[in-house]
């Protein structure tokens, strides 16, 4: 049987039906880059960087594949094109991350340095803390005051992700669900802050009238 | 220029800079430096620009718990497992929640498809991205599935046999068990039984035997007559599991019931179910000649005598059978018969009780 020319979803249904290493060698050359570069960085963010480990957590990660008669793989619905291999990272991270969960003892997790930031900054500049809540309840009520539609809550959320969460073009960019390229995601954010600040200028009063066109 | 002052876009762009960039005409700036309104709006942007600008150099404000989602969904999120209208959900929440936008963060940083220069060296230098242990992780996967399949198939044979080795490890022996136990009970019942009837039998014929006619096996004992309303004696019910069992001793009860006629049906029975010893024919025939002398039927005699020619065959030195065949003739009126019957009795007979009633029946005979 040629495996090698079987689509994703005929390859998985021949490793869940049979018992043939050919149908697994396949699945295997196909995704182990995937599977492993998902292992190293879940490893790194438990700032875990033994090998050995790396390697236990990939073969479990094929163990579970084929636990309970192939589960996994026979649950397995295909949506798109592409949806295979966002499953499997999602399999694959859960399983890791559950795994470095119970390796690593509670205290010795770390506090993410963002985390720390937050909680480093809680109790200090209690003013400008109010003004920052202030100035963000304001932008956030222009946002809002646009609309509910998919579109204007979609721009809001890459405006927060890029003002406030300091994503990058390129990350909010590849958020599923964005459909933008971060050229598109960057024009976005151009145009919202735009218009919030000629929206925030209105409202302090200092329009005079010279042709602001309207929001 | 709008009424006479900058355009917003002009306004804008000045906010962006301090002083004029290369090769960028004076007009603007020059107004800006005239016009007071302008002037002060330019200025409103470069405020509201620098707050923007802080916005992003500081980091959100702690916020009271949002009702955030399980971690586990911003893996679903990035891995585009959720509806784009459930991902967006998400999306929102996490964009003004530092802690979920963290997670968000975190779970993209791990689904991207780049790999950076260092996670491909590392990944080159695995043990598993060696195609001989790829080989053999593939086979091991292989035997993996074939195992689950014959566990499958295990269980589900077993699932059908469940009833059948129940009834194997259960049923059959508790059966076995019960049968045994019945077998026992009854053997122990019907031993009971027996016992029951030999001491009726040993207690009632030591009272006096049933009749002039001697059975099978017995000792000695005086004719106790015959039974009737006048003199009634224990009577015992007689088992079938001894009538089945014990023919012999279960006609012998039913000679000291007074009950010939039971007796013959019960000897007959026997003999039919092919025991036809010298002991059942000899009762038998006592049975039949009881019968006769109430019956005055020749025949019966005749049958009684045939029963113990029988008899004799098998057991040609048993002065009981003898003993019988003299009574017989004695009924017959056949004296000779009787006498040589008596002969033939004597010379096997050592009991002096049989022998002096024999010596009694002579004279009358």
């Amino acid at each position: 049987m040629n495996y090698e020319s079987m689509s994703i979803d005929e390859l998985l249904q021949e490793c869940a039906k049979s018992s043939q290493s050919g149908a697994w060698a396949e699945f295997i050359r196909r995704f182990h880059r995937l599977i492993a570069s998902v292992v190293i960085r879940c490893c790194r963010e438990w700032s875990q960087r033994s090998p050995e480990l790396v390697e236990d957590l990939i073969q479990e990660t094929y163990l579970k594949l084929c636990a309970n008669n192939h589960s996994i793989l026979a649950n397995f619905r295909s949506e798109h094109p592409n949806s295979f291999l966002g499953y499997l990272k999602v399999v694959t991270a859960n399983l890791a991350c559950d795994r470095l969960r119970s390796l690593v003892p509670k205290n010795e997790q770390t506090v993410p340095l963002d985390d720390a930031n937050n909680q480093a900054q809680t109790g200090t500049g209690q003013v400008e803390k109010m003004e920052d809540q202030a100035f963000f309840k304001k932008v956030d009520g222009i946002l809002l005051a646009r609309g509910s539609g998919s579109l204007e809550q979609k721009e809001r959320a890459i405006f927060w992700l890029w003002y406030q969460q300091g994503f990058t073009a390129k990350e909010i960019a590849s958020l599923p669900g964005i459909d933008l390229t971060p050229k598109g995601v960057e024009s976005v954010i151009y145009r919202i802050t735009k218009l919030i600040k000629r929206i925030l200028i209105e409202d302090r009063g200092e329009n005079r009238g010279k042709g602001f066109p309207a929001p | 220029m709008e009424n006479g002052h900058l355009s917003i876009e002009q306004i804008e762009d000045l906010s962006l800079s301090d002083e004029p960039a290369t090769g960028e005409p004076p007009g603007a700036w020059s107004h800006i430096g005239r016009c007071e309104e302008c002037r002060s709006l330019v200025e409103e942007y470069r405020l509201v620009h620098a707050r923007f600008t802080e916005l992003v150099s500081r980091k959100p404000p702690a916020r009271a718990p949002m009702n955030c989602p399980d971690e586990n969904i911003w893996f679903d999120v990035a891995g585009g497992r959720l509806s784009p209208a459930e991902s967006l959900t998400y999306i929102q929440h996490a964009a003004t929640c530092a802690s979920c936008a963290q997670k968000l963060r975190t779970a993209n940083r791990i689904f991207e498809d780049e790999l950076s220069a260092a996670e491909e060296s590392t990944i080159n230098s695995l043990p598993s991205s060696n195609p001989d242990r790829q080989r053999e992780l593939a086979e091991m996967l292989g035997k993996v599935s074939k195992a689950q399949e014959d566990k499958k198939g295990l269980e589900v044979k077993q699932t059908l046999r469940i009833p059948w080795r129940r009834l194997l490890l259960y049923a059959i022996p508790a059966t076995a068990c019960v049968i045994v136990g019945l077998l026992v009970s009854n053997s122990i019942y019907v031993k009971g039984q027996v016992q029951e009837v030999q001491a009726f039998v040993d207690s009632e014929y030591g009272k006096g035997r049933p009749g002039d006619y001697r059975l099978a096996g017995m000792p000695y004992q005086r004719n106790r007559g015959e039974r009737g309303p006048a003199n009634l004696l224990p009577f015992i019910e007689i088992p079938k599991s001894v009538i089945r069992t014990k023919p012999l001793l279960a006609g012998e009860a039913a000679f000291l019931n007074g009950e010939p006629r039971s007796a013959k049906e019960i000897l007959e029975r026997a003999c039919r179910s092919c025991d036809t010893s010298a002991m059942t024919l000899n009762d038998l025939a006592v049975a039949t000649a009881m019968e006769a002398d109430t019956t005055r039927s020749q025949a019966d005699y005749e049958k009684a005598l045939a029963l113990l020619d029988e008899a004799l065959k098998q057991r040609p030195d048993d002065a009981a059978i003898y003993f019988n065949r003299a009574r017989i003739f004695e009924r017959l009126k056949r004296s000779e018969d009787a006498r040589k019957a008596l002969e033939q009795f004597r010379r096997f007979e050592r009991d002096p009780g049989w022998l002096a009633e024999a010596e009694r029946m002579l004279p009358s005979s």
